[in-house]
Parts: C-alpha cells; structure tokens; sequence
C-alpha cells in the first residue's frame, strides 16, 4: 500500500464510527523501490490530497524526511519538493503491517502489500 | 320517480306460507350482518327484507310507498344490503306499514312483493362512510369534452357490425392474487347471462385470450376523427403520444371483471373517457375498495399505484347505487361508452409494484438474506477457486473501456472497482490507477505485477468521499443478487467520486442481439455448434437450499431466459457456477436515475453489454 492511497482511505463504513479518517498505520515492512518521477503529474495530484495526513502518515512510519508539515506555496515549481513528494507518495510501500480505524480500534490487516479492507456483516 | 313507476306499485295478495319462509331466512341474515334481532310483536322498527340498495329500490319509490300511511319516519338504507330500515314514530304507526306493505306490495322491477320484519333495533346510520380518497394517482376531470364532442364521438360508433361484439365468456383476465377469486366467482355468477359486450380496437389489437398486445402486428391506427382528444391530452400536459385504443360499449346489466392492464404490455398512464351514461367504476386494492362515479363526458387518469396495483371492474348490473343529500339511492344505468387510450410499452415494466408486475413475476425472487448467501457461494467463493484460470483467460482489454482510460487526464486518480487481475491497471504512467476487489486470489494476482490494489466489498468502499477523479467498474455489479445492492454499488461509485469525476459501469446485458448483430459471447458459441432457440422447458436448475433458491443453469453462449441467472465455469474437469444478473434495455440508466448526485452522460451497447458513463454533480440539487 502506497501513501497516496492512504490518503483516501476510511473505515467510515463501520457501524458506530462517524469519520474513520485517516487511518492509523502500524508498518512492520515497508519497501522502498524507484519511480519514474514526473513533476508534472505529481503537481496535479497534491493539490487532490489532505497534506497534512499525508505527512502524519510519512512521520508515523518512519519515512518524513524533510518533508515540509505544511504544503508550501510553490509547490508547483519547486522540483526539490515535487521529488520529495513523489517518493513519499509513490516510492514507499507498507508491505504488512495494518491498518487501525481511529474510532474503534479495529485492525485492516495488510499482508504482501494488499490491506483487507473487507468487513464482517455485523460491522455495516 | 316518474308518474309510470307510481302506478306500477302493485297491491297483491298475500302468500302466508311463503312470506313466513322469506321472514325466516331475513331473521338470521340480520342476525349475522348486524347483530340485529327480529321481533315476533310489534316495535317501532320495520326492516323491508327485500327492499335495500342492492335489490335496485330507490328512496323516492319506497318514500312513495310510506308517505301515505305514516306521517313520521325515518328511513335508513344500508349499501351493500338487499334491505333497509323504517323506524316509525310509535308501534302503532309500524304496525300500519306492515299491515299494508308485508307481503302485499310489489315494486317496479321486483318479482315478489315486498317482506317486512319487525326488529328490534336497527342499524344507526345508512353506513355511509366519508367518500374515501381517490387511489393514488387517479385523478377524474369532469367536462373534459363538450356535449357537442361527445355527440360527434358517439355518432361515430356503428355496433351493429357482429365483428366487433367479444364473446365475454371467452375473457380470460389476468388477476391478480385474491382478486383472481374475486374474478371467477364474478364470472360464474354474472357472465353466464351477459352475452356480448361491444369491443373496438385501433391501433393494436388486444388479444383478451392472453392479455397481450403484439407490438410488431399493428391494426387500423386510431382514426382521424378522435385525433382531437391526443390534442387535447397533450394541453393537459399528457406525455404519451398514445396508440391503442379500445372502445367498450356496455349495456345495463353488463360490467368488467376487476382487472390491472398487463405491466408489461401499456406503459403507465392509461386513459378513460366515459360517454353516454354515468356508471359507477369500483377499485380495489386488498381491503379497500373505492366506488369512482364516472360522469358522461369526465376523463378517468389511471397512473402509478391507480394502474400498477389497484384492480378496475364495474358490477354487471341494472343500476348503480350513488349518494345523494338523502342518503344513498340507486340510479338506473343507460348505455355507457368508454374510449380507453393506451401506449403499447416496447420493453418490460420496471414499475415499484413487483407483487402485481408480470415482468418481475417472470423472474427468481431474491431477497436481501439470501442474497449475501447467494453472492458468497455463486461468486466470492468460485472467483477464489477459478482466481487463476479466470486471469489466464482475461487479457484483453475492451477497446471502449481502453478509449475511456485514454481520456483520462495526467495525475488522475483512478479506482477500478472490482479489478479482477488488473487488467485495466497496467499501462500509463500518468495516471495513478488503485484497483479493489473481493477476492483475495485475484488480489494476489495483481500484486505480482505490483498493481496498487486492496481487498474490499463494492457495497462498501473504504475509501473517501469525493476522493477519486475517475472509476471504472467492469462486469462487477451484474453479480449483485438485488437491485437494492445493485444501486448500493452505484452509489457507493458515485460518492468516491469527486464532483465533476467520471465512471464507467459495464453490465452484462440479457440482449445478446443488438441492431441485429450477434454479440462476441454468441458468435464464439457458434464455431461449435449452431446458436440454439431458448427452450424455456429444458432448462437445468440449481437447487441451492441454503437460500431457500432455485435459479435457472444458462448454457453457455445462448440467450438469456430471465435475468437471474447462473453460469457455468468449466476448468478442466471441473465445473463451477457463477450467479449472474444480466440487464435489460434500459434497466442500467433507470437504476442510475435513481442516485440523485449522478447524472448520466451516456448509456450505450457494446458487445453484449450495457454501459453507462455517470458524471458526479458539483453539488446535489434538493
């Protein structure tokens, strides 16, 4: 699971939680692997994320860097910045571990890469 | 009351022994109607056995009758009952009444004379109740033509060709539930002295043997002369431009068993205009039944629960029992003449009344328990099992969904919901592609390729609202067992997207034909064997008990016989069964309609397919 893709996840379908956002991440492997990076594409999609989670999320695994904990002004420009970004949002994979709802504590496990997200019929 | 009837009241002489048996069996009707006791002496109360609303009495004959002998009284006419009620001021003053009328009076129309009962009480009101509302959705314009209109119409009208008469004991109705009762007794007892009933059709023909119209068999189109009542539906705002008309002419006596117009064969409005004499239609939906006056010249609207669930019929009888400032009375019927405009449905019925609807008739029930089970053991759990012999067969991608990521553009954000092997998620660097799906197996598939993917439930997206820019969902949501969860994966597309975002849905759909062409699926059939009709009978069936189910086994590479189905998988040796349901025309964009923060871009076919492009709305429109 990318950190992109964390930025989007919920467990607001759960019975009882109002929110479930962001997801709490408990990494016990991550990978880190290159990217062709793009500028350009990276720039279109930051503005597409919730930043701050995005860094909490970086710093709770270990990976923030000199990430900045706020989305600077320039970002469209600054290449130093777009190169940071695109490898905390592309390059860096949480292979297992899992993932924990905010509200009620419940565990998405993620194995090989692949969170769980399914949930049982007494959970919706 | 005219001066004839008067002098038709006939004074006869009393049988004794006949009238003791007439009073004999009135005592205990009356007992069991209304908790009612007859006297044996004299009280204040007559009841005129067989004088009620039913028997065709009205008010003014019996007030004829009465007036004479008592000065004082009241007169209480329950509906429904072949009797009624005369309270009179004092014994004495009844015992007058039925001196003179017990077994001596004959009125106009009746075949014995009246019998009278004393008792001791009576019931207290005429049992009229407050008119109860119109069904929903019928509604009756008064005056909707003029008297000259309705003159022309009827001049029209030459019955005396035999052609046109039915043959009412051939009717063969379709009914629903109770009502089917309702209908055979009706029949039994009325048709067999009602002989021909007038019947005209233009347009199409209605076929009464099997309540069907033939859509590709069109007769004599409505004629000139009544295209000015299409004007005029369409300044009331009427959306069909109609093309079945059916004109009944029904002579006193006659009448129409209740009945619901086929789902399947008119579209929802329907339109009755009555001419001639005023007759009282009934409708009748479980308990309720609702008496509907239809004055000469009004214009009945039958739409929604009116059309789809609530039966039609008029008694066959001489008269109608109508209310007046009095109380209620009859009203003798003339001939009535109804032009009913229809609108031939090409396709099936998709109406919210599935209890009274052929189409969902026609189908496998499938309620919401059985359906978690149902998608379990005939989907989750094959796909796990066939994971990877379905991924060696599923590389190709579908141009038009190929052409639909093409246009996506740079640092999209793009959800594949039920990704299967990923094979939409592989390719361009520009947009970021996120798959999901069920299966665990598939999932493992695409990780190998390190596609970005996530096991989850489509009912149930982990993902945020208004989060993703672009979804596409493949032949997923034809696995969904109710079309409440069919609609909660659409919705749940349609939340993840972001306002402006953009999905596409592909659906397997029933028609394998479309614009005369073969899809892939029945074109591969045919390199072995020729494509086969649809023998309905010599289809195989699953049992599946934990469902309380029993679907239809669709052989592969032939047509649909109904839209719940399930499809064979073979690998190797083995054998596997996948639940499908497969759309119909339309069924995909109706379904769409229903999400109000999705509107649709486009719906198209594409081999075998239904497809829609949705576009999520900047906000919701309330």
């Amino acid at each position: 699971m990318k950190l992109l893709t964390h930025n989007m996840l919920t467990s607001r379908a759960m019975k009882g939680v109002t929110v479930g956002y962001p997801l709490k991440i408990v990494a016990r492997d991550i990978r880190v692997s290159e990217v062709d990076f793009n500028p350009e594409y990276i720039a279109r999609i930051i503005p597409k994320l919730d930043w701050t989670v995005l860094w909490k999320a970086a710093e709770s695994i270990g990976h923030v860097g000199e990430l900045p904990q706020i989305l600077i002004e320039d970002f469209e420009t600054n290449e130093d910045f777009l190169k940071m970004a695109h490898h905390i949002l592309l390059e860096i994979e949480v292979i297992n571990g899992d993932l924990l709802c905010p509200e009620s504590g419940r565990k998405f496990p993620i194995n090989d890469g692949i969170p769980n997200m399914l949930l049982n019929e007494d959970e919706v | 009351m005219s001066s004839s009837d008067k002098t038709n009241i006939m004074t006869i002489e009393r049988d004794d022994r006949k009238s003791i048996r007439k009073q004999k069996r009135a005592y205990h009707r009356l007992l069991r109607d209304m908790n009612i006791k007859c006297a044996e002496q004299p009280t204040q109360h007559l009841m005129i056995c067989n004088g009620g609303l039913v028997t065709g009495i009205k008010r003014e004959t019996l007030q004829c009758v009465l007036d004479p002998l008592i000065s004082k009284y009241t007169l209480i006419m329950p509906t429904g009952k072949s009797y009624c009620f005369v309270t009179c001021n004092s014994k004495e003053d009844a015992t007058c009444v039925y001196n003179y009328i017990h077994g001596r009076i004959k009125l106009p129309g009746q075949n014995g004379p009246l019998y009278v009962c004393y008792t001791e009480t009576v019931s207290t009101t005429d049992n009229v109740v407050p008119d109860p509302a119109f069904p929903s959705g019928l509604t009756l314009m008064e005056n909707f033509i003029t008297e000259e209109q309705e003159k022309i119409l009827l001049g029209t009208l030459d019955w005396d060709k035999s052609k046109d008469l039915v043959d009412l004991k051939s009717l063969n109705l379709m009914e629903y539930g109770e009502c089917f009762l309702v209908l055979t007794t009706t029949l039994a007892i009325v048709w067999s002295h009602l002989k021909l009933r007038g019947v005209k059709h233009f347009g199409y023909e209605f076929e009464y043997e099997t309540n069907l119209v033939n859509p590709d068999k069109p007769i004599e189109p409505i004629p000139q002369e009544y295209k000015f009542l299409q004007t005029l539906f369409d300044k009331h705002g009427h959306k069909y431009t109609y093309d079945q008309l059916t004109i009944n002419r029904y002579i006193p006596g006659q009448g129409i068993p209740p009945h619901i117009d086929t789902h399947s064969v008119f579209e929802d409005t329907i339109l009755s205009l009555s001419l001639g004499s005023t007759w009282v239609m009934y409708f009748k939906k479980k308990d309720q039944k609702i008496d509907v006056l239809l004055p000469a010249r009004s214009l009945l609207i039958m739409t929604g629960e009116a059309r789809y669930a609530w039966t039609h019929g008029i008694n066959a009888r001489y008269s109608d029992v109508i209310k007046t400032e009095n109380g209620p009375t009859t009203q003798e019927r003339g001939i009535r003449v109804s032009f009913t405009f229809r609108k031939v449905r090409r396709g099936e019925c998709y109406c919210d009344f599935k209890n009274y609807c052929d189409t969902a008739k026609r189908e496998t029930f499938i309620d919401d328990k059985a359906a978690s089970e149902l998608e379990n053991s005939y989907v989750h759990k094959v796909y796990e099992e066939i994971a990877n012999h379905f991924s060696e067969t599923r590389h190709k991608q579908w141009p038009n969904v190929t052409k639909f990521l093409e246009s996506l553009e740079e640092g999209t954000l793009l959800l594949d919901v039920g990704c299967g092997n990923g094979k939409y998620l592989c390719g361009d660097q520009n947009v970021y592609k996120m798959g999901c799906d069920y299966s665990s197996g598939l999932m493992g598939i695409c990780r190998k390729q390190n596609f970005e993917v996530l096991q989850c439930n489509c009912l149930y997206l982990p993902y945020k609202d208004d989060s993703v820019d672009a979804i596409i969902s493949i032949a997923v949501i034809h696995h969904l067992s109710t079309e409440e969860r069919r609609l909660r994966a659409i919705s749940e597309i349609v939340r993840v997207l972001r306002p402006k975002g953009k999905c596409l849905i592909y659906v397997w759909a029933m028609e394998q034909r479309w614009n005369s062409q073969d899809s892939f699926y029945l074109k591969s059939g045919k390199k072995s064997k020729e494509s086969k009709k649809i023998n309905q009978s010599g289809i195989n069936h699953e049992r599946i008990s934990e469902c309380n189910l029993t679907l239809p086994i669709h052989e592969n590479r032939t047509d649909f016989p109904q839209s719940n189905m399930l499809i064979p998988w073979t690998k190797k040796s083995e054998h596997f069964l996948r639940y499908y349901h497969v759309f119909r025309d339309g069924e995909i964009a109706r379904l769409c309609t229903k999400i109000p923060s999705a509107s649709i871009k486009e719906v198209y076919y594409d081999q075998g397919n239904w497809c829609v492009i949705l576009e999520k709305c900047m906000e919701i429109i309330e």
